[in-house]
């Protein structure tokens, strides 16, 4: 499993700690049973739920109409380089590093100037650098050209 | 008169972005105005952002899963008859396509050649548009694009992703 922002954010929260602990000693329950046990309002189960589930910490089937929860056999390494890893993975300016090396983001830097000064269009810049239109609007988003 | 906003990619993308999508749908949908976008730019839209998706994944599958979303959201808008698809007459404006070609390449100091389709598309479009005796705004966050259309209509209003909020709960 990737180690990412969302799963930073999911396991940062005390309630969704203890709806993790109480779905691996009691797999299947639904939203109302977990609100019920833990003592959690059922509005803040319901959003807990679907942090951990877009994390994909959790996971649903449905029985009888309603939602049963069960836990991901999820495994992280922590290391710093996890940590920094998953961190940069919501700037694109870093994707972009680490995708096209630290030369060609310099370059695009540099042309996303040009962009600003209406000397150049966004596509002519997605040309000029060889990516698509939507990583160059990422980037010039990021960059603070758009 | 029908009132048009013919949106660039860009400036749709940056509203996506900043969650604001739902706003402009709203607003165009309440204010019965059509938001029209050219063949190359719902390829933007929806197939770009689907090959950028994939080529992100590895490095990001936060980023990669927001871009896969956002092309579904476009392509159900055209499928609802929201974003309205519109072509270009090339025929009737072949030679309004080769001067807007030649001024973005002056524009940018770069050859013609480098200059793109979706580009030229969206300003002749815009004309056209207008020549149709409609109310024509341009919604580009490209600057090059803003400033080419300027050359060729005075009619045509601008905006960007900053201003076009302002702009539509004004009457157009």
């Amino acid at each position: 499993m990737v180690l990412s922002v969302m799963v930073f954010k999911a396991l940062s929260r005390d309630q969704n700690i203890r709806i993790i602990s109480l779905l691996v000693e009691n797999p299947g329950l639904s939203a109302d049973e977990i609100s019920e046990k833990l003592g959690i309002p059922i509005s803040t189960t319901y959003k807990s739920l679907a942090e951990l589930c877009k994390a994909g910490l959790i996971r649903y089937d449905v029985r009888g109409g309603e939602r049963r929860f069960y836990v991901e056999d999820f495994r992280f390494e922590v290391t710093p380089e996890t940590l920094l890893k998953g961190l940069r993975s919501v700037e694109f300016k870093n994707v972009f590093s680490d995708i096209y090396g630290e030369g060609k983001y310099v370059r695009a830097v540099r042309l996303a100037g040009d962009v600003r000064d209406g000397k150049l269009t966004v596509r002519q810049f997605a040309k000029m650098l060889s990516i698509t239109y939507h990583e160059a609007i990422l980037l010039l988003m990021e960059l603070g050209v758009i | 008169m029908s009132k048009t906003v013919v949106a660039d990619s860009s400036i749709l993308i940056a509203i996506d972005r900043r969650r604001k999508l739902n706003v402009l749908i709203n607003l165009v949908v309440k204010r019965n105005i059509d938001l029209v976008v050219s063949p190359s730019i719902l390829h933007e839209l929806v197939v770009d952002a689907r090959e950028a998706s994939r080529k992100i994944y590895p490095y990001s599958p936060v980023l990669a899963e927001k871009l896969e979303k956002s092309a579904g959201k476009f392509a159900e808008l055209v499928d609802k008859g929201i974003i309205k698809v519109v072509s270009v007459n090339y025929a009737k404006y072949s030679k309004l396509k080769d001067s807007v070609k030649k001024r973005i390449a002056k524009l940018s100091g770069k050859p013609e050649h480098l200059v793109e389709k979706a580009d030229i598309d969206i300003i002749v479009l815009s004309i056209q548009l207008k020549d149709s005796g409609r109310s024509v705004i341009l919604a580009s966050d490209d600057k090059t694009i803003i400033k080419t259309v300027k050359n060729f209509s005075r009619e045509i209003r601008t905006a960007n992703s900053k201003t076009l909020f302002k702009q539509l709960q004004q009457a157009i």
